[in-house]
């Protein structure tokens, strides 16, 4: 178990060695550049990710498509840094459940103990008595079924909103079910062991009230496994994502994103080898690149790891 | 990809030190020297029964048709209706009562006796509701049949009775000219109610209790991966085709069959899409692609009673503005048939020259005339819904949507609903409004009835195309009486002269089959009407 | 231990309850029939004939009732998509074929991910340890239907002996490419969480001690490294299960493999609702009993752990 310490030294300490790690200093860069990328798609971007070009379909990569195009004559390069915004929505969403639902949660429920702890470290029993992929199956078909004719208002809404997010609502929705299960067990672990401690003792004698003492005595000393959870939730969101779209249950066309045009690189993979291979390299190597920083964040959150 | 190519090498290396590859492929029962094996695919997702009064078609009737056969059965080569298990039947001139006489020693699969009291049985079962028959419809032009399937009625009060061992009499309700097609379909099938009394819905399972009459008969099924079959020694008639027919059932036939077939696993495999591609440029395979027609037409249905589509020029701005001959060429590599008209080619009374064309410049002038020039004024959220189950219907409802904006500069939305949702919102269409949604039509049988009559008729209205057009309906109904094979045409025409006029239908592709077919394969044919594999009829000379 | 593990199973059976109750209420409020009508559309008086006889008519709230009555005697209903077959036995045909696929991939997964895994440890921040890594993240970096894809064409069409589909029990060179495709994910996970948990153990200092001591490098590992290291990676094991279910839905279907996945996702798509239900209730019970055995072996293992 890690320490308890007050948060100043950690973080610079963390920074210092993370930093010495190259695999996940590479890997953050190619992070941020792969946020710029997608904030800043429509001028990366060589041409529009919708426009086709009946006479040049399937084309191999050359100077004018450096990636080549589909089936339907548009840019795979275009369609690619388009998808990112896609995949990295998807990213997001996964970390901000996991943040603002899973740390909460499992502070709560390690912190105030009895009936709460029971009720949600039970609810989280339950949802993980579903694979996870399942259970996203399950609400997309649910969503996506009922939304097609919104009966009332509730529904006209949340049809609105799925318009808005391009027909990945019910992906956020299954995330949200299933990303904080493991996070809030790990948190509510951590503060088990945490809160019999001297320091919790001591700033309750000085009269601190619970929730000064969740955060800003305990929250800190948790966040080391929670970004590490997170960041490698972050490739299983995406893998996700592609799979979904594999099935169909994706994004709404026109719309591309990795996993549709994984999707369809896997159905012409024998005549068309580049329509899979690009995609499939550019999300392995997010995948990875997400895998080595999280590795990285471990590391260097660790104080006890030996550096040598 | 080199990484993951390393990975594998180095466990197939360790895994290769552990086991042994063995070189059979093929899940079939070991073969003696000279018996010859027709290995076909088939999908594993539809055959849910093997039960012919049960079955609703698709997956699984190329099964039953060769292990059964009905009073008559289709030519796969000719489409015409050809004696089965009658040797002949005979009308009556008032065309309500059909008797059939069977051939002398008819057989099943285990020896006994086949008689027309087991076609009586199969008919009355498969329209029981109890039975749960998913086509119980296709007997109810049998006099009683409709009643009795709704639970109105009962067994008795229905139109078939055997009078004899060899003879079967058959009461219509009213005259149909195409029941023969339906006494050739499978829910008339017979079947044996010993094996089913006795071993209900078990009864399909194992080769013991899965009786059959047709040229082959089952030696094992096992759901989901493989069916065998082997010839018949009881059947009436010749058949020298294979002795054995093994399918093996895919989840996707399209993906995984090629694979299958190049790697030397099966005797035909199912192309689409970038498959057929390169299936073009392979110097072995190109000489192995069989493209045969279907009678069917895939269409875009307007709601002809919902603004924009209750302008006719609107429907036949977009009608022209749909580059339907690239579409199947570039976007789908040709799998299909080129649109030519709203009915397929082969049915009486259609006429290519009666469709609208690919005409942009005229287009975007109807489209002028209907007062949206340019795209100006033009409803936002007009919607393209189609079941986004397939690869190829997202594709096709994408190029389509670039062809409308680059000619026309409108917008429309794509709707992909889940199957079954789909298949839900389709139905409630009857009194909805909607803008446009994909679906098809495949022949049962070669008649225009099969398809003005019954899909296009105003009464009928199929696809709630809600298209009303009292000149083509009275024309229609004129051509269900008419017995004048040449008149009928004549008055078909005119009525299908309207229907692609008015285009309430846009056609996008005509069905077809693209197969790759071994070359010691030989009279592997599809009849362009429901047609199937008739092993009997193939050769296998390897 | 006792009241713990009896107080958990108890609570196993209101958890199946909620999960079948949630499934039960988002299946039927998806609209859809069973019938299949995609081609052409049944009359509304076959439909009704045909919902009349599987008592699809009846109230919710008494097909709830039957159901869970008649799942309580042992009979999980008809299935609507397969005549010949019901519930139990198409359950009893297919669990048996994706439980022995698990299994042979968590063994593939054990056995070549936790050497290398050690093998990263040992030689930490040394070329070996990066190539390692880089292996084993590959396995991380495709989904699971893009592994099985590229399998079958490398293994089957390439190097051409491996069949490219179907099934013939687990002994049967069939089941490589399934094993490989489903393991190499699990593979990964384990192989970096023993490197990362060995390498916490490996500074610490009772290794140091035994050092000096001047015990072999080997010993030190084998005896009491791993011991300690293994218990974060039994708290993976929950968590490579869902993979591999999850990597096994996607693997049976493209490779033909006829095991229970496969029937899962048919089932929503076809809106099969007693073999959905059926699937749920094996799975939802499968997976409470493994979390179960995992936490009570994870107390086994580390007597610092105690549990209310």
């Amino acid at each position: 178990m890690p320490l308890a310490r007050r948060p100043t030294g950690l973080w610079r300490d963390a920074w210092h060695r993370l930093t010495r790690n190259r695999a996940a200093v590479v890997s953050l860069v190619f992070v941020i550049l792969l946020v710029f990328v997608a904030l800043f798609a429509n001028l990366v971007a060589p041409y529009a990710f919708e426009r086709q070009d009946l006479e040049s379909t399937d084309l191999g990569p050359s100077a004018g498509h450096l990636f080549g195009t589909d089936l339907l004559g548009r840019d795979e390069l275009s369609r690619m840094v388009y998808g990112s915004r896609i995949s990295l929505a998807v990213a997001l969403v996964d970390v901000l459940i996991v943040v603002l639902i899973g740390v909460p949660l499992g502070l709560a429920a390690g912190f105030f103990g009895k009936w709460l702890d029971t009720l949600v470290m039970r609810t989280v029993d339950v949802l993980l008595a579903f694979p996870s992929l399942l259970l996203v199956i399950v609400v997309i078909t649910y969503l996506r079924a009922v939304l097609d004719q919104p009966t009332g208002p509730v529904l006209a809404v949340i049809g609105g909103l799925d318009n808005l997010t391009g027909g990945l609502l019910g992906v956020f929705i299954a995330l949200g079910l299933v990303s904080w299960l493991t996070v809030a067990r790990l948190v509510r672990g951590q503060v088990l062991s945490l809160k019999e401690k001297e320091f919790v003792e001591a700033a309750r004698m000085v009269g601190a009230s619970n929730l000064r003492i969740m955060a800003r005595h305990l929250l800190p000393n948790t966040l080391a496994p929670v970004i590490v959870a997170a960041t490698f939730g972050i490739p299983g969101a995406i893998a996700t994502e592609a799979g979904l779209s594999f099935l169909g249950l994706g994004v709404r066309p026109p719309l591309p994103s990795w996993g549709i045009l994984i999707a369809e690189g896997v159905r012409n993979m024998r005549a068309f080898p580049h329509e899979l291979l690009f995609p499939a390299v550019v999300l392995a190597v997010t995948l990875i690149c997400f895998n080595f920083l999280g590795d990285g964040l471990r590391d260097a959150l660790d104080p006890k790891l030996k550096v040598d | 990809m080199r990484k993951l190519a390393a990975l594998s090498l180095l466990v197939l290396l360790t895994v290769a030190a552990c086991t042994s590859p063995t070189s059979s492929a093929t899940p079939s029962p070991s073969l003696a020297a000279k018996k010859t094996t027709l290995r076909l695919p088939e999908a594993a997702k539809i055959v849910n029964t093997m039960d012919p009064g049960i079955s609703s078609g698709g997956a699984g009737l190329e099964e039953i048709q060769n292990m059964f056969e009905g009073l008559a059965y289709v030519d796969q080569v000719t489409g015409e209706i050809k004696p089965g298990q009658a040797e002949k039947w005979t009308i009556s001139p008032d065309g309500i009562t059909y008797t059939f006489n069977l051939r002398a020693g008819l057989k099943w699969s285990d020896g006994q006796a086949l008689k027309a009291s087991d076609f009586e049985y199969a008919w009355k079962r498969a329209t029981d509701p109890a039975t749960k028959s998913r086509y119980a419809q296709t007997l109810w032009p049998v006099k009683g049949a409709e009643a009795f399937g709704t639970g109105k009625g009962t067994a008795e009060g229905m139109g078939v009775k055997a009078t004899d061992d060899r003879t079967l009499v058959v009461t219509l309700e009213r005259p149909a000219p195409f029941f023969m097609h339906l006494v050739a379909t499978w829910t008339a099938y017979p079947v044996r109610k010993d094996t089913i009394d006795k071993n209900a819905e078990k009864w399909t399972l194992t080769k013991d209790t899965y009786i059959s009459n047709g040229h082959y008969r089952l030696v094992e099924w096992k759901p989901e991966q493989s069916m065998t079959v082997e010839k018949n020694p009881n059947y009436w008639g010749e058949n020298n085709g294979p002795d054995t027919i093994v399918w093996t059932l895919f989840d996707d036939q399209a993906a995984k069959s090629p694979v299958a077939y190049e790697a030397g696993e099966l005797d035909r495999a199912v192309l689409v899409g970038a498959d057929i591609t390169r299936a073009k440029a392979d110097p072995v395979l190109s000489k192995e692609i069989k493209k045969f027609e279907r009678q069917g037409s895939q269409w875009i249905i307007l709601d002809t009673t919902n603004p924009p589509f209750n302008n006719v020029k609107v429907r036949q701005a977009l009608s022209m503005a749909t580059d339907a001959k690239r579409l199947n060429e570039v976007v789908l590599k040709d799998a299909y048939f080129n649109a030519v008209s709203i009915v397929a080619p082969g049915i009486p009374g259609q006429k290519t020259a009666n469709a609208l064309g690919y005409d942009v410049a005229k287009a975007k002038q109807l489209l002028s005339e209907a007062g949206y020039a340019d795209g100006k004024n033009w409803p936002a959220n007009v919607k393209f819904t189609f079941a986004s189950g397939g690869a190829e219907t997202k594709a096709i409802a994408e190029a389509i949507q670039g062809m409308w904006k680059s000619a026309l500069g409108i917008d429309i939305v794509l709707e992909p609903m889940e199957d079954k949702a789909f298949d839900n919102w389709r139905t409630t269409r009857k009194d909805q409004p909607f803008h446009m949604y994909v679906s098809g039509w495949g022949s049962d049988y070669e008649d225009p009835n099969n398809w003005y009559n019954l899909l296009f008729d105003s009464k009928a209205d199929f696809f709630y195309a809600h298209w009303k057009n009292p000149e083509f309906d009275s024309l229609v109904a004129s051509g269900l009486k008419e017995n004048d094979a040449a008149k009928r045409k004549t008055i078909y025409e005119s009525a299908d002269k309207i229907l692609n006029a008015e285009a309430p239908y846009i056609t996008y592709y005509h069905w077809a089959r693209f197969d790759l077919i071994k070359p010691y394969i030989q009279g592997l044919n599809h009849y362009r009407v429901l047609g199937r594999v008739q092993g009997y009829l193939v050769r296998v000379n390897k | 231990m006792t009241t713990f593990i009896v107080r958990r199973v108890l609570w196993m059976i209101p958890s199946l309850l909620v999960v079948f109750t949630l499934t039960f209420v988002v299946v039927h409020a998806t609209p859809g029939s069973p019938w299949d009508e995609s081609e052409k559309p049944l009359p509304e008086a076959v439909k009704q004939n045909l919902a009349k006889q599987y008592h699809l008519d009846d109230p919710l709230p008494k097909q709830y009732a039957d159901y869970l009555i008649n799942a309580l005697h042992g009979d999980l209903g008809p299935s609507y998509r397969s005549v010949e077959r019901s519930v139990s036995e198409i359950i009893a045909a297919t669990l048996p074929v994706s439980a022995q696929l698990g299994l042979a991939s968590m063994l593939f997964a054990l056995l070549v991910g936790i050497p290398l895994g050690t093998l990263a440890a040992v030689k930490h921040n040394s070329w070996i340890d990066y190539v390692a890594s880089l292996i084993t993240v590959s396995g991380l970096a495709t989904p699971p239907f893009v592994r099985v894809s590229l399998l079958v064409v490398a293994l089957s069409l390439g190097v051409a002996w491996l069949p490219t589909g179907g099934w013939n029990g687990i002994w049967d060179v069939r089941a490589i490419i399934p094993t490989l495709a489903i393991g190499l994910g699990p593979a990964a996970i384990l192989a970096r969480y023993t490197r990362s948990s060995l390498l916490e153990v490996l500074g610490q200092d009772f290794i140091r001690t035994a050092r000096a001591k001047g015990l072999q490098e080997v010993m030190i590992v084998i005896r009491h490294a791993m011991k300690n290291a293994l218990i974060p990676v039994l708290t993976v094991a929950g968590v490579t299960l869902s993979n591999v279910i999850t990597g096994a839905f996607f693997v049976e279907r493209i490779y033909g493999v006829p095991g229970i996945g496969r029937q899962f996702v048919d089932s929503v798509t076809g809106r099969d609702y007693p073999l959905l239900l059926g699937i749920v209730l094996i799975f939802a019970i499968l997976i409470s009993v493994v979390n179960l055995l995992t936490d009570i072996s994870y107390g086994y293992a580390d007597p610092r752990i105690r549990y209310r």
